[in-house]
């Protein structure tokens, strides 16, 4: 009797934890927002250089964007959350040294139009692996994207500066 | 509140309620101009900074005093096909001393383009909202490794052409 008991109790738990799940997915409550991902290619870009120690030098790699929308909880407007991402190796164009980039950073846009557009800029260490000075590179990034989850982005400048 | 949070921060600036000038018929604020030409009035937001950071890269906690400030410009452009854009630059001027006696100096920038966002009234005004993740370096005067600080702002222009940066989190401090 008791057992039985046990045994309606589990099976009551579990129905309401059933029950409990199903509602708050119906809400979207626990449904974040999708992460798309779009990776553009850098095929021997080369840099302008700005940096009297060092020298062009041309990139290879991708550069990921990882983006989000959602409706900012304070204006109601729609939210873009982007984090760009280079991955690159470089050759430079006096020493022929190689290079390395690899870093990251986030930009949020809000706006009340379906789509909006950015221009920014991703900076990030180009770590010298031969004799040539380490630089910064400077990548201008040109973002479009909308509420559907299309975007338009590319990479349509890098300079190097003196510096890391 | 941001009050509140900047105190548990250990963060590098404290970027308060910003005015800039009011829209008025002298004093074109921060409309655009005709289409597919660029506004001349530039406007400046200078903040001075006054703030200590600690770090830890090697060793034991080092304090880096800093002064100098963050400065920013923008102006408003309208395309050829209407859209207005707003261009803002941030400028880092800052110059530091830590507790070893080590001289650092931070002058740096970063741009952006972003197309505003019309309130929703006829004629249009444009607002803005956006968050940026500003990266920026200190440069050790010596052997000293150098730090690069990225520090996120939130950046509102609203259609009284009042604009609010507040710092967006922790300013996160990386050792070269």
């Amino acid at each position: 009797m008791f057992e039985g008991s046990k045994r309606v109790v589990l099976k009551l738990t579990i129905l309401l934890l059933a029950f409990a799940a199903s509602q708050a997915t119906l809400l979207g409550q626990s449904t974040p927002p999708i992460t798309y991902t779009y990776t553009a290619s850098v095929t021997n870009q080369a840099t302008t250089n700005s940096c009297s120690a060092g020298e062009p030098v041309n990139l290879t790699g991708t550069v990921q964007f990882s983006y989000q929308v959602a409706t900012d909880p304070a204006t109601g407007k729609n939210q873009f959350s982007i984090t760009a991402s280079n991955n690159l190796t470089g050759v430079g164009q006096t020493t022929t040294g190689n290079y390395t980039a690899s870093d990251s950073a986030d930009y949020v846009l809000s706006s009340g139009q379906p789509s909006t557009e950015a221009t920014v800029q991703l900076k990030s260490d180009l770590v010298s692996q031969g004799s040539g000075p380490s630089m910064t590179l400077v990548q201008t990034l040109d973002i479009t994207l909308d509420t559907y989850g299309n975007i338009s982005a590319q990479v349509t400048d890098s300079s190097t500066q003196c510096g890391n | 509140m941001f009050a509140k949070r900047l105190t548990v921060l250990s963060g590098l600036a404290l970027l308060t309620l910003l005015p800039v000038n009011s829209a008025s018929a002298q004093n074109p604020g921060f409309s655009c101009s005709a289409p597919d030409s660029k506004s001349t009035v530039n406007y400046n937001l200078h903040n001075p900074i006054s703030q200590t950071l600690t770090y830890i890269f090697t060793g034991p906690a080092t304090t880096v005093n800093l002064g100098g400030e963050f400065f920013f410009e923008f102006h408003c452009e309208t395309k050829a096909n209407g859209d207005l854009h707003e261009h803002w630059t941030s400028h880092y001027n800052l110059t530091g001393t830590d507790s070893n006696g080590i001289k650092y100096v931070g002058k740096d920038q970063q741009n952006y383009d972003l197309k505003l966002d019309p309130d929703g009234t006829f004629p249009p005004v444009p607002t803005s909202d956006f968050r940026t993740s500003d990266k920026f370096k200190l440069i050790a005067q010596g052997p000293t490794p150098d730090m690069i600080m990225t520090q996120k702002l939130h950046i509102k222009v609203d259609a009284n052409n009042n604009v609010t940066v507040e710092k967006d989190g922790p300013t996160v401090i990386k050792c070269k």
